[in-house]
């Protein structure tokens, strides 16, 4: 896998669960695109699980197989694998409420 | 000059239409209503590729598992798990909905691009099918984004020259759902299953075809299990020559009324009369004759079972069971009711081209009366004798002659195309019922124009010179 893990150093934690959170950004080539859609979801992690998440970046075209693995057509995707449910989101995540419902990171009330 | 390259489907029937197969590498779009035969004909276009042209073939389906599909052609002669054990076909199961993922903002289908690539080169694939478009337009909402990613992967398909078939649905009218023909411009086939009188009609249309002529009408094809067979109906041609060698009609009697030979090898013979004259008996002598001679004959029978006409037939001394168990002789009972007129078109069709008979019998043209106007039956046998004489086999119809069996008109009007007719009919006389049998006429032989006497008896079938009286004529033979 070609992984680039990126994990933030603090910030306040926003959801329930305290477990660590594992998230892999399958993209296709190497993009002034793919490199927004990582920024877009770095900031969001670091807004609502600061410290507690760990992100992968996998290129499916240098991994062909990881596609196969993991059943993506579509790129961007996003996919959570921990904690489960495992989520998937389709696209460059610029809708930022639909990402944060579809993670359960929405609303953020607890501080 | 840039002359279109052509690929072979495989598919009976259907490379003629196309005069000469689909577009080489590049997609044609197959459409219509659930349960055309879209999947079926993609999928048979897949194994004949890789099976008889060398051609391996990726299967991507968006519907079905792998295990399903295996499975739903596990009976198809045209050798589906062949294929796939021998890594010639391979079958990639996509199944869309299955993750609930969530949209957001825009995508590419580069996913399921990178998966086609790597899928294609593993078997070098060179025939691709993508089974069916649609179920991507049902996953996601955002259409124009999915439109323009669906381009993508046509324009993909022509880069890679891989020849594909792309399936997808019948939406309103003549169109497919989400309008997919904009994008192909090469080759749209439509499919149309119907159902009228609890008849199941199937039909192919070839609706465009760029840089190609096709046949433009609409084709009946049937499903079997030896996959799709199409007949086409305008693209028959007499390209065989006329043979010049005889064959016995099986009795003695007939061949002396018929210059001492028999019926022309690959014509075409019509024998009518009356109920209980004795046509089918007579039908039958052509093929047991022959078939001791190593002839392989069809009996395309619509009105008795094989048994019953075994046990018929060795009541007067004939034993058709030898040649049954040798293979010599296919026995089809086909009830007349039980498909359209059009079915039983493409079933004599994929019967005639599988067991390759050198005589066909037809026993009797009339009893499809029951399922369709006097012009559609017709036209129906025409087609038929057409068929089976462009194949310079030999055919034997009979036909039931209404009433008293005097008219010389057959009720289903075949007669004029027929090359040899024999009219058999009842002839009371002092002694009772005997059957005269006349040659009413014979292309290209010199018949007799005298009257015969057909006897069927425990010793066999005879036909022998119709003497006015018989009891006075005594054993005079």
């Amino acid at each position: 896998m070609n992984a680039k893990p990126t994990q933030s150093t603090n910030g306040k934690p926003c959801a329930d669960s305290a477990d660590k959170w594992e998230l892999i950004l399958f993209v296709a080539g190497k993009s002034p695109k793919t490199q927004q859609v990582m920024h877009q979801l770095v900031q969001i992690c670091e807004e609502h699980l600061a410290g507690r998440y760990g992100i992968v970046m996998s290129d499916i075209l240098e991994s062909p197989e990881q596609a196969f693995a993991f059943d993506i057509i579509a790129t961007p995707t996003l996919l959570r694998t921990h904690p489960e449910p495992m989520r998937k989101i389709i696209g460059d995540l610029s809708q930022t409420s639909k990402v944060l419902s579809a993670l359960e990171l929405a609303p953020c009330a607890t501080g | 000059m840039n002359k279109l390259q052509k690929t072979t489907t495989g598919i009976s029937g259907l490379d003629e239409i196309l005069n000469g197969g689909l577009p080489r590498g590049r997609p044609t779009l197959i459409f219509g209503g659930p349960g055309c035969g879209k999947s079926a004909l993609a999928m048979e276009f897949a194994c004949r590729g890789a099976l008889q042209f060398g051609e391996p073939a990726l299967l991507v389906s968006f519907e079905e598992s792998a295990e399903d599909i295996i499975t739903n052609f596990a009976s198809c002669s045209f050798g589906c798990a062949e294929a796939i054990k021998a890594q010639s076909v391979r079958i990639d199961s996509i199944r869309l909905n299955h993750d609930h993922a969530v949209e957001s903002g825009e995508f590419t289908l580069d996913g399921l691009l990178v998966r086609l690539a790597h899928s294609v080169k593993s078997i070098g694939a060179r025939r691709l099918v993508l089974d069916s478009l649609d179920s991507l337009f049902s996953r996601f909402s955002d259409t124009a984004n999915l439109r323009y990613e669906v381009s993508r992967i046509f324009q993909w398909i022509k880069t890679m020259g891989v020849t594909a078939v792309v399936t997808c649905e019948q939406g309103d009218g003549d169109f497919t759902r989400n309008g997919l023909e904009a994008y192909v411009s090469d080759c749209v086939i439509h499919l149309d299953h119907r159902v009228a009188e609890q008849i199941s009609k199937r039909r192919l249309r070839v609706i465009k075809y760029r840089g190609s002529s096709h046949g433009a009408d609409e084709y009946p094809f049937l499903i079997t299990s030896e996959g799709i067979s199409i007949l086409p109906i305008t693209s028959l041609v007499l390209e065989t020559e006329a043979p010049t060698d005889f064959l016995s009609t099986g009795v003695d009697g007939l061949d002396r009324m018929l210059a001492g030979k028999g019926y022309y090898r690959g014509s075409t013979v019509l024998i009518s009369g009356a109920a209980g004259t004795g046509k089918s008996t007579l039908a039958a002598c052509l093929g047991a004759r022959n078939c001791q001679n190593g002839d392989r004959c069809l009996y395309l029978s619509f009105e008795e079972s094989t048994s019953q006409i075994v046990r018929n037939l060795r009541s007067i001394g004939i034993d058709i069971d030898p040649h049954i168990r040798k293979g010599l002789l296919r026995m089809e009972p086909i009830r007349p009711c039980n498909f359209g007129l059009e079915e039983h078109l493409v079933r004599v069709h994929a019967i005639v081209e599988s067991f390759k008979p050198d005589i066909v019998i037809i026993d009797p043209i009339t009893s499809f009366s029951g399922v369709g106007n006097r012009q559609n039956i017709k036209s129906l046998l025409l087609r038929v004798i057409d068929f089976i004489k462009a194949k310079g086999i030999t055919v034997a119809m009979s036909s039931l002659t209404p009433g008293s069996g005097t008219s010389e008109e057959t009720e289903t009007e075949v007669s004029s195309i027929v090359d040899t007719w024999i009219i058999i009919r009842f002839k009371r006389t002092q002694a009772g019922r005997r059957r005269q049998i006349y040659v009413h006429k014979a292309r290209g032989i010199g018949h007799t124009q005298t009257m015969g006497e057909l006897v069927l008896s425990d010793a066999g079938v005879a036909v022998k010179p119709f003497a006015p009286i018989t009891e006075a004529a005594g054993g005079a033979k």
